[in-house]
């Protein structure tokens, strides 16, 4: 039951969405105005014909940071909940890096992105690397059975990734080495037709699937010994968070990069602002928060002139508000 | 309520203890055993959770392993020794959380909920805590609010893993005090592990002493003393003090 002082944030929350949006479909080098930005929209015409491609793509990166922000911060909202550690993200289990190696062996190996094979080959490799750690995570969580030590294996699978992606620097050429750089860097730009509705489709059902973790998410607080006597089943929950975290994670990290900070400082914001302890209410505020944030931090690249990198602007919000949460927890928490 | 038959548990392939037949109704009862002989073994065996042992245990007339997960949770609740929580929930929330399992997929609060709530909260004396923060509580008072949770969950049979072991004197015996009025209040099966033998004759109704021969494990029993004035001589004389 969603408590008064909720809808109105929603609805709020909602509103400010709504007001990002289209201030990022407005700002930019080449102005368009309102009504003409609202023609297109509708499938009008304008007398100039370019600017149709320019709103596209305005268009087009502002609905991908939406989906990648909302499944960040799920993912974010989902891990710290089951580790029930505020630190815990969607970096933390080594499926950001898994991606990230997988990216890594298709660029540094001298496979150019913009041809559309090159580009198959990235989202192919990003999600099969991706799943590879996944895999092993289930097969360790086979033989660990607390929470907090599967999140130390997932670390050391990331440091042990990254490691792995340093000694493929050493093979690669220097174009192929930049363009792996960049792609770290961030961005929600670059989607479109096909691979954008793929990723658009892809992660809203990974997201309605979150929803069977309400009641589990709900109980998870307690801790997995007490989850369990709640009527739990505690291998079935761990089973479908790490298919729905690692998913959304390795789509997102292939797609926009590796993109940090908004799965961690999401659901702290979310813990702050909303009073329900109910996932069911919980959930759909992370999507919304983290939706915002990462429009938010493109607005702001964009601002920049695409001189600041995503990950940059990212860190720059989500680090203050991670510390504040953290001092914050310590004085009311510990 | 409770039924054992022919029990041996088993941690891998070293037997624990062995028990008889024991029938268990409504009351108080204490859990005695020294480190590591399988006090918290024998609560998870019951709760379903061990489920390396050899003999029968009947819930209710039902078998054990034949009770979904699902309805075990409206069977038996528990309480652990360290009271915690992830997120800032009210002590109000967190007995509300004993509502899961009475709950759908999307988990709303029903009147229903809210009313079993409010009947604990008063139970317990806890209504002037209900709007605190868990997590600012003493963990006397943490405790009370986990037991308040368990009550919540409405089950015949609560079981309890050293619930006084972080709390002072005056809050195990206020705890102690607690059981024994909810097993009067409700008929309910309440048995709790403990190592604090004085409170035994005025709370409990029966003993279970896991009689282990320690160092040595593999033919330990588990008895059952129903006399109480025969508490505290039979466990002194168990392990020989």
């Amino acid at each position: 039951m969603p408590k008064n002082k909720d809808i109105l944030i929603l609805i709020t929350g909602l509103f400010i969405l709504a007001g990002l949006f289209f201030t990022n479909l407005y700002i930019g080098d080449v102005s368009i105005s309102w009504s003409e930005i609202f023609t297109l929209l509708s499938g009008g015409n304008v007398e100039n014909d370019s600017w149709s491609y320019i709103i596209e793509s305005r268009f087009n990166r502002s609905v991908v940071a939406i989906f990648a922000g909302s499944a960040l911060a799920l993912c974010g909202l989902i891990l710290q909940v089951y580790f029930r550690n505020p630190l815990a993200g969607p970096g933390v289990l080594g499926i950001t890096s898994g991606a990230s190696l997988g990216v890594a062996f298709v660029v540094l190996g001298g496979i150019s992105a913009g041809t559309f094979l090159g580009n198959l080959g990235i989202i192919s490799a990003g999600i099969i690397g991706a799943f590879l750690v996944l895999g092993l995570l289930l097969v360790v969580s086979k033989f660990i059975q607390n929470a907090v030590t599967l999140l130390v294996v997932g670390l050391m699978f990331g440091y042990f990734v990254s490691a792995l992606i340093n000694i493929l620097f050493l093979w690669a050429n220097l174009a192929d080495t930049r363009e792996y750089v960049v792609w770290g860097l961030g961005s929600f730009e670059g989607l479109q037709n096909i691979e954008m509705s793929l990723f658009l489709v892809l992660i809203s059902i990974t997201i309605l699937f979150s929803f069977f973790l309400i009641r589990p998410l709900n109980a998870m607080v307690l801790g997995s010994e007490y989850a369990s006597s709640l009527g739990i089943n505690l291998k079935k929950t761990k089973f479908l968070i790490i298919i729905i975290t690692g998913v959304l994670a390795a789509l997102v990290t292939v797609y926009c990069g590796p993109v940090s900070f908004i799965g961690i400082a999401v659901p702290q914001l979310v813990r702050i602002i909303i009073k329900s302890k109910n996932h069911l209410v919980i959930i759909p505020f992370a999507l919304l928060f983290g939706a915002g944030l990462a429009l938010l931090a493109d607005i702001t690249v964009r601002l920049s002139g695409n001189a600041l990198p995503l990950n940059t602007v990212t860190a720059l919000i989500g680090a203050p508000v991670i510390i504040y949460t953290i001092i914050k927890m310590n004085s009311r928490f510990a | 309520m409770l039924e054992l038959k022919n029990i041996e548990i088993k941690v891998s392939s070293r037997s624990l203890f062995k028990l008889g037949e024991l029938k268990l109704n409504a009351g108080l009862i204490a859990l005695i055993g020294r480190n590591g002989t399988g006090k918290s073994t024998f609560l998870r065996t019951i709760l379903g959770e061990h489920k390396n042992f050899s003999g029968l245990i009947k819930l209710d007339d039902k078998n054990l392993a034949d009770i979904p997960k699902s309805e075990m949770a409206k069977l038996i609740s528990v309480v652990y020794s360290k009271p915690d929580i992830f997120g800032n929930h009210s002590v109000k929330e967190v007995l509300l959380l004993g509502r899961l399992p009475y709950q759908n997929l999307f988990a709303n609060t029903t009147q229903e909920d809210l009313s079993e709530v409010n009947r604990v909260l008063e139970l317990l004396e806890l209504k002037a805590f209900a709007d605190k923060q868990f997590s600012i509580l003493s963990d006397g008072e943490k405790q009370l609010a986990m037991i308040g949770r368990a009550l919540v969950q409405n089950t015949p049979i609560i079981l309890l893993d050293e619930p006084g072991a972080f709390l002072d004197l005056v809050n195990r015996y206020k705890l102690a005090g607690i059981l024994k009025k909810i097993v009067a209040d409700s008929n309910k099966l309440v048995i709790y592990s403990t190592h604090h033998i004085d409170l035994l004759e005025n709370y409990c109704s029966g003993v279970l002493l896991i009689a282990a021969k320690l160092p040595q494990y593999g033919d330990n029993e588990m008895k059952y003393l129903s006399e109480v004035n025969q508490f505290l001589p039979e466990i002194k004389r168990t392990f020989g003090l």
